[in-house]
């Protein structure tokens, strides 16, 4: 009993010093960016970066603050983008995922085929480009943002079907239709609430890809006010880095009196484009597991 | 008998409804399609009914920083369309400004989905957008509406707009020739003893930089410059060792590390060349004595940056600007120039979209981004008054400055950083914190005196032998950086580098670019 006793507790050491480790390894780069952005400009330069910042100084924020009418702005449109593509992306997957996980569904194979089809071949970029532009328009308007690539994601699909198949028994559905509950009912009364640790994984997956997405901007974006806070930031970086070096592209142009971000700005706004999934995620953290496991190993 | 004949007549007759149901959906598609491009064509033509004129001219810029909002555009745009009418032209102009990261994608994407795009800059490159058909002949247009800007830029320079002896683009005409200087802090150059003309090129900097770190050890006595796309952190040995007066080297671009030296018109392998040696062995020198930062090929952060941060006493860096210009834009530094390029190559070139409705009127609006003084400032500065006032006239050249308390983030419209991408340079205002008057005239004069290299003009085409281009940049791309940076041993790497890139496939490049360059030399 002692023995079994030391044993539990060595193990549970070691797995407590490899997540520290781990822990640490993945702070580490969190907490240099934000000491970075905290840090005067030409100590950063002359310094380096460090965990404590040699000279602590907020004129990165106060600049981000003076362009706050644009960084404001595409914050906004990350936080819209974000809410409504999430929560429209997990009801239709789910409502798909639904059917696909009914015994009785004929075609359940068929479209679970279909799914898993779009997640091996696509279209590529040229062909859905001339689909979303010249047939359904969505050049340069918010829909641009929302809709592709990101709306349904087959791997979400299958996650969610998984989840319903191997969680939700066969036997509650029959209870509640001996109950006279109609399809809609049941979908809403049972399958939903029952099925919170999945959806609310894949709500951060998608909300994470979401969040992230600059590639939709790229392509199918030039009105600025549509920027999303990532796409204003990956567009703003790669400008300046063109700026910096030494490109034909601005031969002949003075540049030198410009006041361009430099990189403790660049810092700043990379602080707060992750901030609000810092802030989400340990409320969901228990959840997340949950639906991980159960939705993605077995079935 | 009789049931077979029916089922057959039954079985053709529902194909028959099916082909019909086919055609008529496409048939709707097509008319779906046909109503859309009217939408697209009445909303166009409304507008042009609206300013009582003829065809809309789009012109699609990048633009770098700052994209000005649909809402800036407009009054821009009002004005600018204003303007044209006045000086009879039957066409109005939509402006299209496309953040400068996304520009070469989704004009390439326009392109492709059949949209309008209208005068475009095919940054992707020249004979890139020739071969997949994104570009129109011009040379119906060179003897008239392009006329203006053939007699300005003269035949020399339009070759870089030129594939397979057709003209398909305009190059944007600006202070090309770049002298690189060597920014040094005034009071750690004093304290050396050395003189201006002690420095005659990046050679000669040396003995300065190695009294530079006796008498100042605590920091270092050049920082390195940012390298473009990958090619690694360097000192400009490259382009200053190239200059004419040196080893006049010309590189073919694409990163391939293909150049042609002197007036030969032989491709060769760059890293095979004494000139690639010396560019190496002359970091590593310094790199040895200590002279340099030590993440010099790794940092991302600009020479200037480095230098104002004092972390380094200086930093070699091109301009078009004159010297004392160059020195001023730092505080408290000297600006000795070490070199002068030649006009190698040029990719920055302006043309019209294959797709293009109306060619003859965008050709003509083309022109006037060279020759019209009113047009070119509309589009990188907008409207006096609410964009920027106008200070003063020096040297004939218009100053100009931001409307009290804005700047080039708060302005309505602005495209003060496209002014090195298009159009005519030596027409733009000068703004005040830009290039000054001055110094405009100052790089007018360089343009008229450029040497010109052999082949400029010559654009490789990497299509046929792309793989192997790739190869070549990523295998050089692990040692160029750590060799121009003075932090692999030359004697080592240099051999490693050769291995590395004729594994990759460089013989056949070598090939295909010769072969180009002979075929484009008959042509001339």
């Amino acid at each position: 009993m002692k023995h079994n006793h030391n044993s539990e507790t060595r193990f549970r050491t070691v797995c407590l010093i490899i997540l520290l480790i781990f822990t640490v390894l993945c702070l580490a780069p969190f907490v240099l960016m934000f000491s970075a952005s905290i840090t005067e400009e030409d100590a950063l330069i002359k310094d380096g970066y460090r965990f404590f910042p040699s000279q602590i100084s907020f004129a990165t924020y106060a600049f981000l603050w003076a362009k706050r009418e644009t960084i404001g702005r595409s914050y906004l449109m990350s936080i819209i983008v974000t809410g409504l593509g999430t929560l429209t992306s997990v009801i239709i997957t789910s409502m798909l995922a639904y059917p696909l996980a009914r015994r009785d569904f004929k075609w359940r194979n068929a479209f679970a085929f279909i799914i898993f089809f779009t997640m091996m071949f696509n279209g590529g970029m040229t062909a859905s480009y001339i689909i979303w532009t010249r047939y359904f328009h969505i050049k340069d308007t918010f829909w641009a943002l929302l809709i592709p690539n990101l709306l349904m994601n087959g791997m979400n699909v299958l996650m969610v079907r998984n989840y319903y198949q191997s969680s939700i028994p066969d036997s509650i559905l029959e209870a509640a239709r001996v109950d006279g509950a109609s399809e809609m009912m049941i979908y809403r009364r049972i399958i939903l609430p029952l099925s919170t640790p999945v959806l609310i994984t894949i709500s951060l997956f998608t909300g994470m890809a979401y969040w992230n997405d600059w590639t939709n901007g790229l392509y199918y974006i030039t009105n600025q006010k549509l920027f999303t806070i990532n796409v204003y930031l990956n567009n703003l970086m790669k400008n300046i880095q063109l700026l910096a070096s030494q490109s034909s592209l601005t031969e002949g142009a003075n540049l030198a009196g410009l006041d361009l971000p430099a990189v403790g700005a660049r810092m700043a706004i990379a602080m707060i484009a992750v901030l609000p999934v810092m802030l989400i995620f340990p409320f969901i953290q228990g959840q997340l597991i949950k639906g991980v496991v159960i939705g993605g190993v077995k079935g | 008998m009789n049931k077979k004949v029916i089922s057959t007549l039954l079985a053709a007759a529902s194909v028959i409804t099916l082909i019909g149901c086919g055609s008529s959906t496409t048939a709707k598609t097509d008319e779906t399609a046909a109503e859309n491009s009217t939408v697209q064509t009445t909303e166009a033509a409304a507008k042009a009914a609206s300013s009582g004129e003829g065809s809309v001219v789009t012109f699609s810029y990048p633009t770098l920083v700052v994209t000005p909002t649909p809402e800036g555009v407009a009054p821009v745009e009002d004005a600018l369309n204003d303007y044209l009418k006045s000086i009879g032209k039957n066409y109005t102009v939509d402006l299209n400004p496309i953040d400068g990261n996304n520009y070469p994608t989704q004009t390439d994407m326009a392109i492709m989905s059949n949209e309008n795009v209208g005068i475009y800059c095919p940054l992707a490159g020249l004979s890139n957008a020739v071969s997949s058909n994104k570009l129109l002949p011009l040379d119906d247009y060179l003897g008239a509406e392009l006329k203006p800007v053939v007699d300005l830029e003269g035949d020399q320079m339009l070759r870089s707009g030129k594939v397979d002896g057709i003209t398909y683009a305009m190059p944007c005409y600006k202070g090309y020739i770049l002298y690189y200087y060597w920014v040094v802090d005034k009071d750690i150059f004093d304290a050396t003893g050395f003189a201006g003309n002690d420095i005659t090129d990046i050679r000669s900097l040396t003995p300065i930089l190695e009294k530079i770190h006796e008498q100042n050890p605590d920091i270092a006595a050049i920082a390195p410059t940012l390298g473009l796309n990958g090619t690694g952190n360097n000192y400009c040995q490259l382009p200053t060792m190239g200059d004419p007066d040196d080893y006049k080297v010309t590189d073919l671009g694409s990163f391939l590390g293909l150049i042609v030296e002197g007036d030969s018109t032989k491709v060769e392998n760059m890293y095979e060349t004494q000139y690639f040696k010396e560019a190496c062995e002359l970091a590593y020198d310094w790199n040895q004595k200590g002279l340099t930062i030590k993440d010099a090929s790794v940092t991302t952060d600009t020479p200037t940056d480095t230098q104002q941060a004092g972390r380094a006493a200086s930093n070699i860096i091109g301009y078009g600007n004159s010297a004392e210009s160059v020195a001023a834009f730092t505080d408290n530094t000297y600006a000795f120039p070490i070199s002068k390029t030649m006009m190698a190559s040029n990719s920055l070139v302006w043309g019209i979209a294959s797709n293009c409705s109306n060619p003859r009127e965008s050709a003509d609006f083309l022109s006037l981004l060279y020759t019209d003084e009113q047009v070119i400032n509309y589009i990188i500065y907008g409207t006096e008054g609410d964009d920027y006032v106008v200070t003063g006239e020096e040297n004939g050249i218009k100053t100009i400055a931001y409307p009290e308390g804005q700047d080039m983030n708060s302005v309505p419209y602005t495209a003060q950083l496209s002014c090195g991408i298009l159009g005519n340079q030596f027409i733009m205002y000068a703004i005040e914190g830009g290039t000054s008057p001055a110094d405009i005239s100052f790089m007018k004069e360089n343009m008229d005196k450029a040497v010109y290299s052999p082949v400029f003009g010559y654009q490789i085409d990497v299509t046929p032998v792309s793989t192997q281009a790739s190869a070549i940049s990523n295998a050089a791309n692990q040692y160029t950086g750590g060799l121009l940076c003075g932090e692999l041993d030359p004697k080592t790497y240099i051999p490693q580098l050769i291995d590395a890139v004729n594994a990759a496939g460089m013989q056949d490049v070598i090939a295909v670019a010769q072969d180009q360059l002979d075929a484009w030399k008959t042509e001339q």
